[in-house]
């Protein structure tokens, strides 16, 4: 029981790229689709549509960052750290807001892109407004990475 | 899986840009002869190249179309509910032809789901088998009716029911709303067109049993006891329906209730232009492509026959986009 701490912040960590990666991947992958529609028609909207199916690929990295920032803590990654069991519950909770909120914010923000990608495709000059509400999305992702931040820090201030 | 149509919806709403608007159909409506008329076409991506007639053109067009819509859907079957309506046109002329011995290629029309010339041989040869399901039954019928009675109107009640039939069957198997709602609408706006028309020519309850269908909107043995009626009743019921729009605009003129029940379609297609996710905005393109192609037709008809531009503008509908 006594290495049940790292496994748990591992758990955690893993949870956080593979959730908000497999968010960002579905989403990506769902405005790529739309992407290639429009430019199928109208290759000249290329470089519009191409920022707008990048924007539900943040939350993965966020994802990534956010394991790596887990890693260092608990010392897979530098120098060796010995986790307690509380320790390893707390780094695992710590990691499931960005895992979770990465996961469904970069579904619904790949559909949001979809809908601005069509809307590019009628109307060029909406552009910027089609961004914004894609961007929208991406504040709670925002919040999620935050609250992780801000977590997996104290965490290791608690002295467990 | 829900979200397979995300590249065909793009693709369809990028393609939207080269449909004609309503103003473009002014502009196509105020060109000064049919040469000036295809050049404008030609513009907007029809395909005028040495075309012998409008017919050709808009041939060319809706072959465009489902070349497009068959690269996008793999089964285009989902869109058998809007070809019903050429199939059992069709199946009419076919069956009125025996009687008729009008061998005429012209009587038939293109793009129905069933090949016109095998309606065509089928009903030539009396092998209904050779016939689709959907379509047996009803050309036994109405070969029978025909030959029995040599009424074409009776044909024409038994086909046309039967299409309406289908349709509504066809919208209520699919699980896309729009195509539910399409065949929906299809069939109470045929029942309010045979209601009205019939009430006015004083028909009895037994017409109107025999030609209309049933629909979730309306209730087909109240509307029609309130046809037998007269026009009058069949107002007073349609008024406490979805339809009572079409009550004061039926008093006015059939042109207008035409225009009314196109740009009542139209509305419904509408409404499912910003679903970027299902099947919808595909058909949804499908049928506003087969209206602009109607409206073209009928501008493209009037400037050969040198018709009032006033005649026509009564007849321009809304377009999709």
């Amino acid at each position: 029981m006594e290495n049940m701490g790292i496994v748990f912040a591992l758990l955690g960590a893993a949870l956080a790229a593979l959730l908000a990666g497999i968010g960002s991947a579905v989403g990506v992958g769902m405005a790529g689709e739309a992407a290639a529609g429009v430019v199928t028609e109208d290759p000249q909207k290329f470089g519009k549509v191409l920022i707008l199916q990048l924007l539900p690929g943040t939350q993965g990295i966020y994802g990534l960052l956010i394991a790596f920032m887990t890693l260092t803590q608990i010392g897979v990654l530098g120098e060796p750290n010995p986790v307690s069991l509380t320790e390893g519950f707390l780094y695992l909770a710590a990691c499931l807001p960005m895992a979770f909120v990465g996961l469904w914010s970069a579904i619904r923000q790949g559909r949001a892109a979809v809908a601005g990608i069509s809307l590019v495709s009628k109307r060029p000059d909406q552009m910027g407004k089609a961004i914004i509400f894609a961007a929208m999305v991406e504040t709670y992702a925002i919040l999620a990475l935050l609250i992780s931040i801000l977590s997996i820090f104290g965490i290791a201030g608690l002295g467990l | 899986m829900p979200d397979k149509y995300t590249y065909a919806v793009a693709r369809i709403h990028t393609k939207e840009n080269s449909m004609l608007s309503l103003q473009e159909l002014e502009r196509l409506l105020a060109t000064d002869g049919i040469p000036e008329a295809f050049a404008f076409l030609s513009e907007k991506g029809y395909d005028t190249l040495n075309a012998e007639s409008c017919d050709e053109i808009i041939r060319r067009e809706r072959a465009k179309m489902w070349k497009l819509v068959s690269e996008l859907v793999p089964d285009l079957s989902v869109f058998d509910i809007f070809l019903y309506e050429t199939d059992f046109h069709n199946l009419k002329a076919a069956v009125k032809a025996l009687v008729t011995q009008d061998s005429a290629e012209n009587i038939f029309i293109d793009g129905g789901t069933v090949d016109s010339a095998l309606i065509s041989e089928a009903i030539k040869k009396r092998e209904y088998d050779m016939l689709p399901t959907f379509l047996r039954e009803t050309a036994e019928k109405a070969v029978k009716a025909l030959l029995e009675t040599h009424d074409g109107g009776l044909c024409d009640i038994i086909c046309d029911r039967a299409y309406l039939e289908n349709c509504l069957k066809a919208s209520e198997k699919s699980d896309n709303l729009m195509i539910k709602n399409y065949g929906e609408l299809t069939v109470a706006l045929a029942d309010i067109r045979i209601a009205a028309r019939g009430a006015r020519l004083g028909k009895n309850g037994e017409f109107f049993k025999r030609a209309l269908a049933e629909c979730r909107t309306l209730n087909k043995e109240l509307l029609a006891a309130a046809a037998a009626k007269g026009f009058e009743e069949f107002a007073d019921y349609l008024g406490g329906t979805d339809y009572r729009d079409a009550v004061e605009i039926l008093r006015t003129s059939y042109t207008a209730f035409e225009k009314w029940c196109d740009d009542r379609f139209m509305a419904e297609i509408k409404k499912e232009k910003h679903n970027y996710f299902t099947i919808a905005p595909i058909a949804a393109y499908v049928l506003a492509k087969e209206s602009e192609l109607k409206m073209v037709g009928l501008v493209l008809t009037a400037k050969q026959n040198k018709l009032e531009e006033a005649v026509i503008r009564e007849r321009l509908r809304e377009l999709y986009v």
